[in-house]
């Protein structure tokens, strides 16, 4: 009954599996849906599932199989909610003595740009949130996703068209 | 303005892939300015905070819900209250799970393994080792019955526990031999404290060896990389007999009757793990020791 030493059934084994892809998952449910709460629930979810099937998981395997879980079990009909990205503004502006006009400036402009990611569609919103906030290369984008590298390029391309109409009309 | 574009234009700026003249005619336009603010302004977004313990506790409970469901034996706590019930249930399973790991290994048997931070340990014949893996990185503490030969990364200090005692260390490779009347420690590579009660503290270095048997420390040194046992032998310098024969039996499987019939008496050299009438006659018959096969598994030590 002792599972094999490198087994995601040991214990500390499925504990170094969640640390290491526990948070990309949450963040990567999370640009799809913008419901933190939602995210967080389906990233344990997904794990359960891991953990229920961990004999028949490898080491290799386990990521790509984490992503299909989250994947599968995102609902569509589950309301959108923002996302809201953290900014780190307050390093910057102490360090620089900006003028307070501009930082002020700035922080509306980084609310124009979350209202404006939000107005996204799905598909562009989470290729575009991975690769400029999760720092994520179109070619691992585009095999998380199950998509050819064009097309996470077509998808990233359009969203920030749309950025900029949506953010342009707000600039008036 | 974006007529000009195909439909991966701006992903390729991102990327850096553009040519040096769409780069050019790019940065020329109004668009590049706009788009530009739009990037820069996320250089430094973030996705909210994330809490790694507490995501990992709430799904350990789920995991623990979700046995509770396949099995029927938890529905006698029904009967209580359902809040103190359901709190009940989440405890022991959360306990459970933070459980020790065990690996134990059978006469005959080695084992391999890698602890949570990728030190190795290698387990003799007839030991156990157990330890707690939740916080591994924090605090490296084990128990170990038996003979281990561990390869430690460095990090923080790294305890071995055993009935005499404690060996601590930061990274470094070193064998721990705690078997019922022997304690023996050998270092080889690194340095290694070792901590026995009622004695001053030994700090072993590379190649040296300490061994406790009937309350006498000896020290001794070696030239070796690895353990002798990694290399399917048994090797003993003064040790004795008692524990030699409890060796044989660990590594070959076998019973060996009428101890009580042996003369204290301290054996130096070796024995391979391949035949065990070769290692029976160079222990026993070297020794002058009669003995006799009962069956294929057990042998009898004869007076003498």
């Amino acid at each position: 009954m002792t599972p094999k030493p490198d087994s995601i059934c040991q214990n500390y084994i499925f504990e170094k599996v969640f640390k290491d892809y526990s948070k990309m998952i949450r963040n990567f449910i999370y640009s799809k849906c913008g419901n933190l709460d939602l995210a967080e629930d389906l990233t344990q979810d997904a794990f359960v599932k891991l953990w229920n099937n961990c004999s028949k998981v490898s080491l290799e395997t386990v990521k790509g199989y984490l992503f299909t879980l989250a994947k599968n079990s995102f609902l569509n009909e589950v309301k959108h909610q923002k996302v809201v990205l953290k900014y780190q503004n307050t390093k910057n502006s102490a360090q620089n003595n900006e003028d307070p006009e501009f930082v002020l400036r700035k922080k509306e402009f980084q609310n124009e740009l979350n209202r404006a990611i939000n107005n996204l569609s799905e598909k562009q919103r989470e290729v575009f949130l991975l690769n400029r906030i999760d720092k994520k290369k179109y070619s691992e984008i585009a095999e998380l996703l199950g998509l050819s590298v064009k097309a996470v390029e077509k998808r990233m391309h359009a969203a920030l068209v749309s950025l900029r109409k949506d953010v342009k009309n707000y600039k008036i | 303005m974006e007529e000009q574009f195909d439909d991966t234009f701006l992903a390729r700026w991102l990327a850096n892939e553009l040519s040096e003249k769409e780069l050019e005619s790019f940065k020329g336009s109004e668009a590049y300015k706009e788009y530009s603010e739009i990037i820069d302004s996320l250089d430094n977004a973030e996705f909210p905070s994330y809490d790694l313990n507490y995501n990992f506790e709430a799904t350990l409970k789920k995991i623990e819900k979700s046995k509770n469901q396949n099995h029927g034996t938890r529905r006698l706590i029904l009967n209580w209250s359902y809040g103190i019930a359901a709190a009940l249930v989440l405890c022991f399973g959360y306990f459970l799970f933070f459980d020790y790991s065990n690996f134990k290994t059978n006469a005959t048997e080695q084992m391999a393994f890698i602890l949570p931070d990728s030190s190795k340990v290698n387990l003799n014949a007839g030991s156990k080792i157990s330890f707690k893996s939740f916080n591994w990185e924090k605090n490296r503490t084990l128990k170990l019955q038996g003979e281990a030969f561990f390869e430690v990364k460095k990090g923080a200090s790294f305890t071995v526990n055993t009935k005499e005692g404690q060996v601590v260390v930061l990274g470094t490779k070193f064998t721990v031999n705690s078997r019922d009347s022997l304690y023996s420690v050998s270092c080889f590579e690194g340095k290694v404290e070792v901590l026995i009660e009622n004695k001053t503290p030994i700090i072993l270095n590379k190649g040296d060896a300490v061994t406790l048997q009937k309350d006498t420390l000896e020290a001794s040194n070696f030239n070796k990389t690895s353990p002798v046992w990694l290399e399917d032998k048994s090797s003993f310098t003064k040790i004795s007999i008692f524990e030699v024969v409890s060796e044989l039996e660990r590594q070959f499987g076998v019973s060996i009757q009428g101890k009580s019939n042996l003369r204290p008496a301290y054996f130096s050299g070796q024995f391979s793990h391949n035949s065990l009438e070769k290692a029976l006659k160079t222990i026993f018959t070297a020794m002058d020791i009669p003995y006799e096969f009962k069956d294929k598994n057990s042998i009898y030590i004869l007076p003498y």
